[in-house]
């Protein structure tokens, strides 16, 4: 944790998510009375939603991205590997350690959120779907946390497995976006049917339906693009689980049965 | 000597480029300094490497301490330490974190571990330094805290690679000491280096390795005896120009003459001891002969003859 603490592009990424939390609740201020009214009272829910959609998965991606290939950029994969403990503890403390780093951080901004909301717009009601939907921005972040740990392991350089993790969160929310679109416009049911299976869909928008069905019809609330259409549930969790299930495969495979890389030099 | 403890055996590791590294072989019974030695590249790390089992050879057979690095790697770790060349630690560390990870995998705890981490600190010198963090190091005391963490719990087995790089001299002889120390507890310790003079002063077996194949592989004072080469005497005096090589081809016996300066080596054909009448010439010539003494071989003219055998061949 601490390593990834002390990368610039994490800390780039944790400054980015708290500047959004405190810009939007600024501009939140700034919108006319009338506007604001209907969702003040569930202003808390905006501070959560908004990273949740995008900016969560990339911080996401890059801490996975760097918790296996930082150690052998480092040459203290040796280290590691030469204690007396077996490879699948390491990797389980790593995948651990990556998920607690994030889960601190949606934690965070999650308080923050509540903490702003409070204090811009006061008392919050519905706190009940609160530690839900904290829960749920975590487990969201799965997705890509565990597809940067498989790219981080497989090619064993933090910033090309950042990049290659990016791209393929960048590519699955475009094409996500072509199909939807595309689908509308033609009417064609099976094109949206299809997004279903895109990494980035049940990672951008569990969160959002989680509040949304606990919500039911009691606020309207501004909602991301992304986020607007509602997921099915299980189909949600099942596609969080079944890439996480993957990448997490993929990256034990790779730390078990391929040779320690010796220090890039 | 006692049954092997460790067993390299036809060792051979092909790398994605196309390089490969041996057939290798080598052997280590228990309680020993076993050197390995060899220029950069020839496969010493590779070979340690697939000891600890942080990489899986292509062929061959490797076995330490009775296990097999490749699937029994945690066992082989819990009586084994490591250095690593060129050492690197987690720069966010102290050293005695660093020990303290290390002790606590091994399966110490309280006050156990703090009397091993206060051992280990003293031993390789970094008491004064312990709670600093390692990113703020330098070369020489990264890999006097790489000793450290590999002495940490007392192991049976020593492996380090490169132990002395980087290292003052003042270490160096106190590194030298506690590797002695060890091998009188019964430890065995495998180490790689460069340094042949440091090497001859501490092993007991030494390995050579040349492009990836163990070329020569013994006791070093068994391979220091072998007379691969005659007498070698070398010779100091005041007036080397009053010598000429040609003068001193004409012994008996003389199969080489090297002039550097007031030094002059002489080299005898197998069983002759040309002292005396070297020693006559050098005096009849009134070169003003200061000294004469016999040559013994070294590790590092053992190696070098080694180097230009293979390269002939």
């Amino acid at each position: 944790m601490r390593r990834a603490v002390a990368r610039k592009r994490i800390l780039l990424l944790i400054a980015l998510i708290f500047l959004t939390e405190a810009a939007l609740y600024l501009i939140l201020t700034l919108l006319p009375a009338n506007f604001i009214q209907p969702f003040k009272a569930y202003a808390w829910i905006i501070g959560i939603i908004v990273p949740s959609t995008v900016l969560i998965h990339i911080l996401a991606l890059t801490i996975g991205a760097s918790t296996f290939s930082e150690e052998y950029e480092m040459g203290t994969a040796d280290f590691w590997l030469t204690r007396p403990m077996r490879r699948a503890e390491y990797f389980a403390g790593k995948v651990a350690g990556g998920l607690a780093f994030t889960a601190l951080i949606v934690l965070t901004y999650s308080i923050l959120s509540l903490l702003l909301s409070w204090w811009v717009f006061g008392p919050q009601s519905r706190l009940d779907l609160y530690l839900e939907a904290i829960l749920t921005s975590i487990f969201s972040t799965i997705t890509f946390l565990t597809l940067g740990l498989a790219a981080g392991e497989l090619l064993r350089r933090s910033m090309l497995a950042t990049i290659f993790g990016a791209a393929a969160f960048f590519a699955s929310l475009i094409v996500e976006t072509y199909l939807g679109v595309v689908g509308a416009l033609t009417g064609d049911q099976s094109l949206t049917g299809l997004t279903v299976y895109l990494p980035s869909w049940a990672a951008s928008r569990l969160t959002t339906t989680i509040i949304s069905n606990g919500l039911g019809a009691q606020a309207f609330i501004p909602l991301p693009p992304i986020a607007t259409q509602a997921a099915d549930l299980g189909t949600a969790f099942l596609n969080i689980a079944l890439y996480s299930t993957s990448f997490l495969a993929l990256t034990l495979a790779r730390l078990t049965f391929t040779d320690v890389t010796r220090r890039a030099t | 000597m006692s049954e092997a403890f460790i067993e390299v055996n036809q060792l051979v590791k092909r790398y994605g480029d196309g390089g490969t590294v041996g057939p290798i072989s080598l052997t280590s019974p228990r309680g020993v300094i076993y050197g390995l030695v060899g220029p950069n590249g020839s496969g010493k790390t590779t070979t340690i490497r697939c000891m600890l089992g942080l990489q899986k050879p292509s062929g061959g057979e490797v076995r330490v301490a009775g296990l097999d690095p490749a699937t029994e790697a945690k066992e082989l770790m819990e009586i084994t330490g490591y250095s690593q060349e060129l050492p690197s630690f987690p720069p966010f560390l102290t050293a005695r974190s660093i020990l303290e990870i290390t002790g606590k995998l091994k399966g110490l705890s309280g006050a156990d571990l703090r009397r091993e981490i206060a051992r280990v600190l003293d031993l390789s010198g970094l008491v004064s330094h312990a709670d600093r963090r390692t990113g703020s190091y330098s070369k020489g005391m990264l890999q006097r805290l790489a000793v450290a963490q590999a002495i940490m719990g007392d192991p049976e087995l020593l492996i380090l690679d490169e132990p002395m790089l980087g290292v003052d001299p003042a270490a160096r002889v106190q590194m030298r000491e506690l590797f002695m120390e060890l091998r009188k507890g019964g430890k065995t310790i495998l180490f790689s280096s460069h340094e042949l003079y440091e090497l001859e002063r501490v092993a007991d077996l030494v390995g050579m390795i040349y492009q990836g194949r163990v070329m020569v592989e013994g006791r070093v004072e068994e391979l220091l005896s072998r007379r691969s080469r005659g007498l070698m005497v070398e010779a100091e005096v005041l007036r080397p120009g009053q010598v000429s090589p040609a003068l001193l081809q004409s012994l008996d016996g003389v199969k080489g003459v090297e002039m550097d300066g007031s030094i002059i080596r002489v080299e005898f054909a197998e069983g002759v001891d040309g002292r005396e009448s070297l020693s006559q010439v050098l005096v009849e010539a009134g070169a003003g002969l200061i000294s004469l003494r016999t040559v013994n071989l070294t590790l590092e003219e053992l190696f070098m003859e080694m180097v230009r055998s293979a390269v002939k061949h």
